[in-house]
């Protein structure tokens, strides 16, 4: 019996029982033991808990780059665990948008390259040149939807820390995906860029309806979306919200 | 169109890919230089025993001279046969008077060995010239007299011309052989003639074994007095330092030979092989049946088949310049998977599947392999083209000859340009670097992504 509440909406992600190990100097670590998780479409849901208890893990596991070792996963309702590599491929490139910590951007790559990178991979050359324009306007009125136009010819070398994060969103959010993946966005970053790149998260979320899974040490971030579930144990839990400051509850998980 | 973009993006980044290209580009480079000079030696090589023999010859030992003629006749009619004539070789020693021994030239005592060759003098000015016929500029046959020294010889359109009478020989001859009219003429080889110090009425005595025995009589020597009436060059200094031309009718008569016309020397209109066995069935034909008709490279199949063995052995060498110049690809494609890990893990985060990161880094091979030996290609095609020009310049600037041209006999480095087997060789270079790319490939496309993000 799960001890995750099921959202109303239909669901974007849908996790049974997921489970994860791996093996570590002759040693088995049970990472994941049996994850349940539904996030509906357009929800936001933080996923908080201590370090090394597996919360990347879970966000690989969602975002089909890893495989559990037993429990089911559907996205928009289709099983994904059943299909074939190369259709969960298609699946990520077209359906999920990661986040990362430390931004993984391509270093050779000028930010608006690594933002039209996401439409390239995969695609003909044909349909790479017919799709051209449209796809560059679309990648413009992101980098200026994450205060970037201006330095859309940039190498992230010559990017700050929050602007490498900006170009990161713009580049998780250019195939529109039904599911957005963050694991710890703002981990890398100052007191006054989180807050700006929380900010923005949280618009651009809004705005695109994507579900958003969010792993955060941040609880005043974690604060933010509609729900906070704690990994515990190898296990999910519903935890209360903490308060709009960030300043209550979970103090010895997080 | 990622990987287009990303493999030129990382190649751009890195100068260790430039230097990579370059080892390719300098490897497929020397390789075309080499060839080229190569190529141009074996085909100079070729082209004088070419030079030095007929396209065709019909062994005609056992025939005596009405049938040899009969035979000629018979096969100067022939449709392709654009002349024939008949010939005689025999193996003689050379001695005169006055001359002081050589060191390292084969003798026995004070004589020196030299080939006789027998030829119609109507021949040497007629359309077949095969002995004293080579080619001083690739690709032509000149006329004789290009060969015959104009300045020693008054008379270059009848070589063998000597009148002890005429004054121009009179003044030449030995007080003692003025008019002596036994005298015959010979023809040397320039470079035997400059080492022996033979010039024109230089009366020189030939000693033979060749020839059949006079009865009761084994391996007596003839000898015979002949005076040198000129001296020829071929391009090729061997057969210029070890034969002399006479008469044929006075060879056959000095050496006693049984056969007068031991071959006839063919040359032919087309594929001499063709024209071989069109021979044989109309001489087979005709009831007239010589000895071997061979063509120029039946006869010289031994020496044609160390040219073939030559280029066989640089083609190996070659290859291992080839992979020598590509291995620099496979130690720059595995630093490269490696300082790449973690992109390999966001191009899978991206959607990007596991071989496509393979594909990726192949990529990055082929257009190093592909810039470097195009580039290699067409740079060596140009120095190969321009070689000779500047190692000129080199000389003139530094007084240093890299290539002896008189020691070969040829004006300049012969270079050709094989553009087939250039092609070969750049194919062969990217088959090396891709194959020296799949390995660094094959593990961009089995790492796991999620470790791959991980990777610092």
């Amino acid at each position: 019996m799960s001890d995750v509440a099921t959202p109303a909406r239909p669901a974007a992600v849908r996790a049974r029982a997921l489970e994860r190990h791996f093996e570590s100097g002759g040693q088995r670590l049970e990472i994941l033991r049996g994850v349940d998780l539904d996030v509906a479409a357009g929800e936001g849901v933080a996923v908080v808990g201590r370090s090394g208890g597996g919360k990347s893990t879970l966000l690989h596991l969602l975002g089909l780059l890893d495989r559990p070792d037993a429990g089911a996963l559907e996205l928009e309702g289709r099983d994904v665990l059943g299909a074939p590599r190369g259709a969960r491929d298609r699946l990520r490139r077209d359906r999920i948008g990661f986040v990362f910590q430390s931004y993984h951007l391509l270093p050779e790559l000028t930010a608006e390259q690594n933002v039209l990178l996401g439409a390239m991979i995969g695609a003909s050359p044909f349909d790479w040149f017919a799709r051209r324009k449209e796809t560059l306007a679309q990648t413009r009125a992101l980098l200026e939807r994450v205060g970037l136009a201006a330095r859309a010819r940039h190498l992230p070398n010559r990017l700050s820390g929050g602007e490498r994060q900006r170009v990161a969103i713009a580049r998780a959010l250019l195939r529109r995906p039904a599911l957005l993946l963050c694991d710890e966005p703002t981990g890398n970053l100052d007191e006054r860029t989180s807050a700006e790149i929380e900010e923005l998260l949280l618009e651009v979320h809004r705005e695109q309806g994507a579900a958003m899974v969010l792993v955060t040490h941040s609880l005043r971030l974690a604060g933010r979306l509609d729900r906070v579930l704690m990994l515990e144990g190898g296990r999910l839990h519903d935890v209360q919200k903490p308060a709009a400051d960030g300043t209550a509850v979970l103090p010895t998980l997080v | 169109m990622d990987l287009l973009l990303l493999a030129w993006r990382y190649l751009v980044a890195r100068p260790i890919t430039l230097v990579a290209t370059l080892s390719v580009t300098v490897g497929l480079m020397a390789i075309v230089i080499v060839d080229s000079v190569m190529s141009g030696f074996l085909g100079e090589q070729r082209a004088l025993i070419r030079a030095l023999a007929p396209d065709v010859t019909i062994a005609v030992d056992g025939f005596d001279e009405p049938a040899a003629r009969a035979l000629l006749d018979r096969v100067r009619a022939a449709d392709g046969v654009r002349s024939a004539s008949p010939r005689v070789e025999v193996a003689a020693m050379h001695r005169a008077k006055g001359v002081v021994a050589l060191v390292g030239a084969p003798r026995i005592g004070d004589s020196y060995f030299v080939n006789l060759i027998g030829l119609d003098a109507e021949e040497l000015t007629g359309p077949l010239r095969h002995v004293l016929e080579a080619t001083p500029t690739r690709g032509e046959r000149p006329e004789i007299s290009h060969f015959l020294e104009r300045s020693l010889v008054p008379r270059a359109d009848e070589p063998f011309w000597f009148d002890p009478e005429d004054p121009f020989w009179a003044q030449r001859l030995p007080v003692e052989r003025r008019f002596d009219d036994e005298l015959e003429p010979i023809l040397f080889g320039r470079p035997l003639a400059y080492r022996f110090g033979y010039e024109p009425g230089t009366v020189v005595t030939i000693a033979t074994m060749a020839g059949k025995p006079e009865p009761g009589v084994t391996l007596k020597p003839r000898t015979r007095d002949f005076v040198v009436v000129g001296t020829f060059a071929t391009r090729d200094t061997n057969f210029d330092v070890t034969h002399a031309v006479v008469p044929r009718a006075r060879l056959v008569d000095f050496a006693a030979l049984d056969a007068p016309i031991q071959e006839l020397a063919l040359s032919v209109d087309g594929e001499p092989a063709a024209m071989r066995d069109r021979l044989a069935t109309l001489l087979a034909d005709a009831r007239l049946a010589p000895g071997a008709i061979e063509t120029w490279e039946d006869r010289r199949r031994l020496l044609l088949g160390a040219v073939e063995s030559e280029r066989r052995v640089m083609n190996v060498a070659m290859f291992f310049v080839v992979i020598v110049a590509t291995f620099s690809l496979f130690v720059t494609l595995h630093q490269m998977v490696r300082r790449k890990t973690r992109d390999i893990g966001v191009l899978a985060a991206l959607g990007s599947s596991r071989p496509r990161a393979g594909l990726l880094f192949l990529v990055c091979g082929l257009i190093v392999t592909l810039a470097g030996s195009l580039v290699g290609l067409a740079a060596g095609m140009g120095l190969a083209h321009w070689l000779n020009p500047l190692l000129d310049l080199i000389e003139r600037f530094t007084g240093w000859r890299l290539f002896a041209g008189h020691m070969f006999r040829f004006d300049e480095l012969p270079v050709q340009v094989d553009l087939s087997r250039l092609l070969g060789y750049a194919a062969v270079s990217i088959g090396c670097g891709t194959l020296f790319t799949l390995l660094p490939a094959w593990r961009a496309a089995r790492l796991d992504p999620v470790e791959a993000l991980r990777h610092e």
